[in-house]
């Protein structure tokens, strides 16, 4: 019984915790951003050795901002980024994973305890912070990440990870919380060029809407201007 | 049907597509920044300006019977260059929220917020207009962001 109401309150909870996180925040502006390659800023990881992103070139790189005080979705989504990278069928030297600060007055401090509570070693996936407030907000146009204060310890953001190809451009996004191996696959697939026919066809959906209000608009105007008064 | 009625027809048609398209260019080909609704966002009914960054500010708008609390009361002061997030809402009534000179130009809800960013890039002063009738005092609903 006591199993049972710990299970339900646990789904209750976690219930919770995605109502409250899901949907939060400016989503970002993908079409505009696709294609681009974001500024080559400045990082410094938990180790205190500094990089630049576009060190980072080469192979496939996901991006995932969060703030380490987040008190929910940046844990949940660590937790699932990590749980799924352990269940990648993709080599883990084929790719970068960069988990890196939005929050100006977060530092190597902050990302440390962050890295270390919720276990985030692996030898591909490296957690940092922008020492430079204005590199930083570069950084954050450069993705179109956009996050709401709310107070000192909570940020409102969209919850998202960024798939950048070999060559530093913006190739793909995925939402949610809890990340699943499936869909790092198809971001890292779509980070090495490789789409599938559907995919590239789904490229053309935003189009659809326009094109067809546009045709209703004008086969309408011509079935009613073209028709002839009977006699 | 009479040709003159037909050419208004047309015409109308001709205006109705061209309107649809400009929206479309502005959205897919000029990538502008469109006003959004934030459906899930967090509600809030104290106006205030935060600063975020380095020349970025995130201003929290209540618009009430008759005016807008940003902080301060129908005025905003920002320097020049500064990106400015606008989240509305409303603590009564329908209420419009527009900045004259820009796209900032969004719908004052109560229960839902709404949002758009723009940059100052210019100094001088900026009209603030609520442009959706909300009673009697509507005419005098107006503030104005200082951009110094």
């Amino acid at each position: 019984m006591m199993r049972r109401l710990a299970g339900l309150a646990g789904y209750l909870l976690s219930f919770a915790l995605g109502c409250s996180a899901f949907g939060q925040g400016v989503p970002p502006n993908v079409p505009k951003v696709l294609g681009t390659v974001p500024p080559n800023v400045r990082l410094v990881d938990t180790q205190g050795r500094s990089f630049h992103l576009h060190d980072l070139k080469g192979k496939p790189l996901i991006l995932s901002p969060i703030y380490a005080r987040c008190p929910s979705a940046c844990i949940v989504i660590s937790r699932s980024l990590k749980k799924a990278l352990e269940q990648l069928n993709v080599p883990s030297d084929s790719y970068t994973v960069l988990t890196f600060s939005f929050d100006p007055k977060e530092g190597r401090a902050e990302m440390a305890e962050f890295q270390r509570t919720h276990q985030l070693f692996r030898s591909n996936w490296r957690v940092a912070f922008v020492p430079d407030d204005n590199e930083l907000f570069a950084l954050l146009d450069g993705i179109d990440f956009r996050f709401t204060y709310v107070s000192e310890q909570v940020k409102d953001h969209p919850n998202l990870l960024v798939f950048l190809d070999k060559d530093g451009a913006i190739r793909h996004y995925e939402f949610g919380l809890e990340f699943t191996p499936e869909q790092l696959e198809r971001g890292l697939r779509r980070a090495r060029g490789e789409w599938t026919f559907w995919e590239r066809l789904g490229i053309f959906s935003e189009w659809l809407f326009p094109i067809g209000a546009l045709g209703v608009i004008v086969s309408g105007a011509w079935m009613f201007l073209g028709r002839r008064p009977k006699h | 049907m009479d040709r003159f009625e037909k050419r208004a027809i047309a015409l109308a048609l001709s205006l109705l597509i061209m309107f649809f398209g400009l929206i479309v260019y502005a959205a897919k080909g000029l990538q502008t920044d469109l006003p959004t609704c934030l459906p899930n966002a967090r509600l809030f009914d104290q106006g205030r300006i935060v600063q975020v960054g380095p020349n970025r500010y995130q201003v929290d708008v209540v618009a009430y019977m008759w005016g807008f609390n940003m902080g301060t009361i129908n005025e905003l002061r920002i320097p020049r260059g500064a990106v400015v997030d606008f989240y509305v809402t409303s603590r009564d009534v329908m209420h419009g929220y527009h900045i004259d000179k820009t796209v900032v130009n969004l719908m004052a809800v109560p229960g839902a917020v709404t949002y758009a960013r723009y940059k100052f890039d210019r100094p001088g002063e900026y009209q603030i207009v609520c442009h959706e009738y909300c009673g009697l005092g509507h005419q005098n609903m107006a503030g104005k962001v200082i951009v110094e």
